[in-house]
């Protein structure tokens, strides 16, 4: 890859990957790390056109650091513990956005990643299964579960809404 | 297809990532243009190992080239080989050994 599309590629994609980074390890340090090694390895040559696109490919490898961020860290992605819901009753007092954040990342991590680029993101379910690697299915129960552990998460604040 | 849940998506829509601080477009070039140096620093690196080791190698075969020919020696036989001349030698036709006593003192023959 030259440096002038990779250039293109970085101004394109930086600010949807990090927010997507972002949100999967609520972390600004953390996020960056992980965008800074994600275009790194695009840059070294770790994208294959015959395998996908490159949004595809860009959202997969932040999915994956991500991954070996929570293995390093000792936490295991798959089934680490969720927030207890009676410890975000209480920190349902503050402001929206705090709420709405702890909500989320009170999510079983496989159930937030398929949230966050559905919800915010606003990706396919196709290219979603790519990226998280699982069946439409999968996708599809994950989300539907995020949004109810969401919804009644955050009943309180729909209702003062 | 998933149903549309307009309220959660609006309370999602609250919680905004913050900005990316502005050095990481720095560090990710910086990262990217010292990739690249490093990269091209390793094929001159790699160009040159090969070509150090292309020489040992020729200057080995060379070496064991003329040693191979100096054991051969002029005829080109590949041997070292000791000739003695026997032209003059009589064998004893009939050898024994014969004992005497000389002036008082024994004596071998």
């Amino acid at each position: 890859m030259t440096e002038h599309v990779f250039r293109q590629t970085y101004t394109e994609f930086r600010d949807p990957l990090y927010r997507f980074a972002y949100r999967l390890t609520s972390s600004q340090p953390v996020a960056e790390d992980l965008v800074h090694d994600c275009f790194l390895g695009l840059f070294r040559g770790g994208f294959d056109p015959a395998r996908g696109g490159i949004r595809t490919y860009l959202y997969a490898a932040i999915r994956n650091l991500a991954r070996k961020h929570y293995r390093d860290s000792g936490r295991e992605f798959e089934n680490s513990e969720p927030i207890a819901e009676s410890a975000l009753e209480t920190m349902l007092n503050r402001e929206t956005a705090d709420a709405v954040r702890l909500a989320v990342e009170s999510l079983p991590p496989l159930q937030r990643e398929v949230l966050v680029l559905f919800e915010y993101e606003e990706l396919p379910l196709a290219e979603i299964s790519v990226i998280v690697d699982a069946d439409l299915a999968a996708v599809k129960s994950r989300i539907f579960r995020a949004r109810e552990r969401l919804r009644k998460v955050l009943a309180p604040l729909r209702e003062v809404a | 297809m998933i149903e549309d849940d307009n309220e959660l998506r609006r309370l999602l829509g609250t919680w905004s990532a913050p900005p990316p601080s502005g050095s990481l477009d720095e560090r990710v070039m910086r990262s990217v243009r010292f990739g690249k140096r490093q990269s091209t620093g390793w094929k001159l690196w790699g160009a040159l190992a090969a070509a150090i080791l292309l020489v040992a190698v020729l200057a080995t075969a060379s070496r064991f080239k003329q040693e191979r020919q100096l054991e051969a020696g002029p005829n080109g036989v590949n041997s070292l080989s000791t000739t003695v001349s026997a032209s003059g030698f009589v064998p004893l036709e009939e050898g024994r050994i014969i004992v005497s006593k000389t002036n008082g003192s024994d004596g071998v023959n």
